[in-house]
């Protein structure tokens, strides 16, 4: 009797704990329809000449038979780069979350599959689209490399940790990966005058700015060695952090001490640690705050869409905010 | 003869007394420096001014604000954690077992990060809420997979409490790792760190902290009991199960609210205890308020020294009591094997 009790006691606590960790990983099965069933339709026309595409990589030489026509990508970055360039992605690891994306790319992107977490995608799902050739970051995907190789033909590239100027190498690699060399030189083009004009409009540059990621538990600055650090050190703002790291946690003391003229928030959640801090005395301290400097962007522009868009988004935001009217 | 047992029980009386003087210095010494080592120097007059409140300039308020509350937090979870650890050995009759191998700390841990993957902007008051719950839904998932009476009670609480320590902490994970995006720093948070401790921190652990305290302080004579044999212990017609559920319960207050504010710290409910043993023996109303002096020194000066291993950067608390405890369990493990019995 006692036995029974206790056992029944057990599966259903255990039954508790499976049940809400189910409900929290429940996280919406988005536009997936289409592209499964049409998973035989194969590429139609051959791409002109020989169609053969070697590039360089960050690991190596990537040789491709044709012109890649079903493509896998691994996070938000390539799929930025690719829309740009007029590439759809069949597949895309997005944290199974659509939010994600940032608009002018959601607007872009036609029904593709969600192959789940950038940092666990899954290998099955990638597999069954039939992908020839799948787009990865060189850090966060080290691990799946040998399995997604086995899949399709793998870009390697250096993107998690590129600041901007990298992205942009990036941004080339992959423009001739999918044999659109032309088209991104042409959109490259494009971008630099967009951004020397955001140049102009922003004459007081002799700012500190500090763009960070602040979520309930911690407030993450960006140095110049982020991507979104790199973006404001280029147009020609300073960096008060001054680190060897990039993405480097503070605290509130050293946020004080760090001293920022102007803070670009972007925040995970609607609560963060910054609630917090702006009933402490201190935080009236820093520069931003008392020069009613502190603006909030939205993370998935300035943070996770590193790409054309995103970058000329993060243009925006500062010319809009700092710039001369 | 009678000459002797006085001296030497003089001695010892000195001896403690001695202890206790230069444990209190030595807390008292760490919770200085720790006020006075920081991102932002600040020269001692300073230091005195700010404690003083005579002045709200910057400097001032980093002592006021931020480092006030977290050394206090950390002293008061430094005795939360150690006590917690004491008597977790006492009821369980196990000196390697600690609140981990309970499945409480896994236990409060997995409801504090549900919590907050769940809920967004989840108050104070319902973390700690949380952290209970999972503590005692822990807890009496060991105690019901252990089962009760029988000889082997408790073996089978230690293997029970570690495979729910394991069940536990990989639902944790899973949890982390399928909001990854929200749940970033977390795992600063899961390896324990007191670095986000404020006034309202320790404000909403006071309670526990003397209440606790001041249960613990009635319980002790009873807690004796726990020392000697179970059958014993029935045969004096004492009510055991009573008391050990006390404990329990004094285990989950003491632990819980400390994972709430700090996350699980590793091995300060180990060590501790064994230390405070070593030093004075197994009587309880000495060893007890040892204990809690030397869990308050040990976490905060690990929290000093986790400021300085990356500065100035912090590391969470946590990595520097696993840095200590680590070979120190090994050390209890090996010496228990060899020398005793």
């Amino acid at each position: 009797m006692h036995q029974w009790i206790n056992r029944t006691l057990c599966f259903s606590l255990l039954l508790v704990f499976a049940i809400s960790l189910a409900a929290c990983g429940q996280t919406a099965n988005n536009q997936a329809p289409a592209n499964n069933a049409s998973g035989q339709q194969q590429p139609a026309a051959p791409s002109p000449s020989d169609g053969k595409i070697t590039v360089e990589d960050a690991v190596g030489t990537v040789t491709l038979a044709k012109k890649p026509e079903r493509i896998v990508t691994m996070d938000f970055s390539f799929t930025d780069m690719l829309v740009t360039l007029g590439v759809q992605p069949i597949g895309i690891a997005d944290d199974s979350s659509p939010d994600l994306f940032m608009d002018s790319v959601k607007s872009q992107l036609k029904a593709y599959t969600s192959v789940g977490s950038r940092y666990e995608p899954s290998i099955e799902l990638i597999s069954s689209l039939k992908p020839d050739l799948i787009i990865v970051d060189i850090n966060k995907h080290k691990n799946a490399l040998p399995q997604l190789k086995a899949i399709a033909p793998i870009l390697v590239l250096d993107d998690f940790q590129a600041d901007y100027n990298q992205m942009l190498k990036n941004y080339m690699i992959t423009a001739k990966a999918v044999g659109k060399e032309e088209e991104g030189k042409k959109r490259l083009q494009e971008h630099q005058t967009k951004m020397d004009a955001a140049k102009q409009k922003i004459k007081s540059a002799n700012l500190t700015v500090l763009p960070a990621v602040v979520n309930p538990k911690g407030f993450f600055g960006h140095s110049d060695h982020s991507y979104s650090g790199s973006m404001l050190k280029m147009l020609g703002f300073t960096d008060p952090l001054k680190n060897d790291a990039a993405y480097p946690q503070l605290t509130l003391e050293q946020l004080v001490e760090t001293n920022p003229q102007a803070l670009f928030l972007m925040p995970t959640d609607k609560v963060t640690i910054v609630n917090q801090w702006e009933t402490n005395p201190l935080w009236n301290k820093i520069d931003a705050v008392a020069n009613k400097k502190v603006y909030t962007v939205e993370r998935r522009d300035w943070s996770l869409s590193r790409g054309m868009l995103g970058s000329e988004k993060i243009a925006d935001d500062i010319v809009k905010q700092l710039g001369e009217k | 003869m009678d000459k002797s047992v006085r001296l030497e029980k003089q001695n010892r009386t000195w001896f403690l007394l001695f202890l206790f003087c230069l444990s209190s210095l030595l807390l008292a010494v760490g919770i200085l420096f720790s006020l006075k080592w920081g991102q932002a120097q600040v020269s001692w007059h300073t230091l005195f001014e700010a404690l003083t409140y005579q002045a709200q300039e910057k400097v001032h308020l980093y002592i006021q604000t931020l480092r006030l509350p977290r050394t206090l937090a950390a002293c008061i979870v430094g005795i939360h954690l150690a006590l917690a650890g004491l008597l977790t050995q006492l009821t369980t009759k196990n000196p390697l077992s600690s609140p981990h191998v309970f499945g409480i700390n896994a236990g409060a841990s997995l409801a504090v990060v549900f919590g907050l993957v769940a809920i967004t902007g989840l108050s104070l008051l319902s973390t700690m809420l949380f952290a209970f719950v999972g503590a005692a839904a822990g807890a009496l998932l060991v105690w019901s997979l252990a089962g009760s009476g029988g000889g082997k009670q408790y073996v089978r609480l230690a293997l029970a409490g570690i495979t729910v320590h394991f069940l536990l902490s990989s639902l944790t994970e899973g949890l982390i790792i399928l909001n990854q995006y929200s749940t970033d720093s977390m795992i600063f948070w899961l390896v324990g760190s007191v670095n986000q401790a404020g006034w309202p921190e320790v404000r909403m652990i006071l309670p526990f902290f003397i209440g606790g305290l001041l249960l613990l302080g009635f319980m002790l004579p009873s807690f004796r009991l726990l020392l000697i044999d179970d059958e014993i212990a029935a045969g004096l017609g004492q009510r055991v199960m009573l008391v050990r559920a006390v404990g329990m319960l004094l285990v989950i207050v003491l632990a819980g609210s400390a994972v709430a504010i700090c996350g699980p710290i590793a091995f300060i409910c180990l060590i501790v205890p064994h230390i405070a043993r070593a030093l004075v023996g197994n009587r309880l109303t000495i060893l007890a308020p040892l204990t809690a002096l030397l869990g308050g020194i040990l976490l905060v000066y690990a929290d000093l020294l986790s400021r300085v291993i990356a500065f100035p950067f912090e590391s969470p608390v946590g990595i520097v009591t696993s840095a200590i405890g680590g070979p120190f369990f090994i050390y209890l493990a090996r010496r228990k094997g060899g020398a005793n019995r």
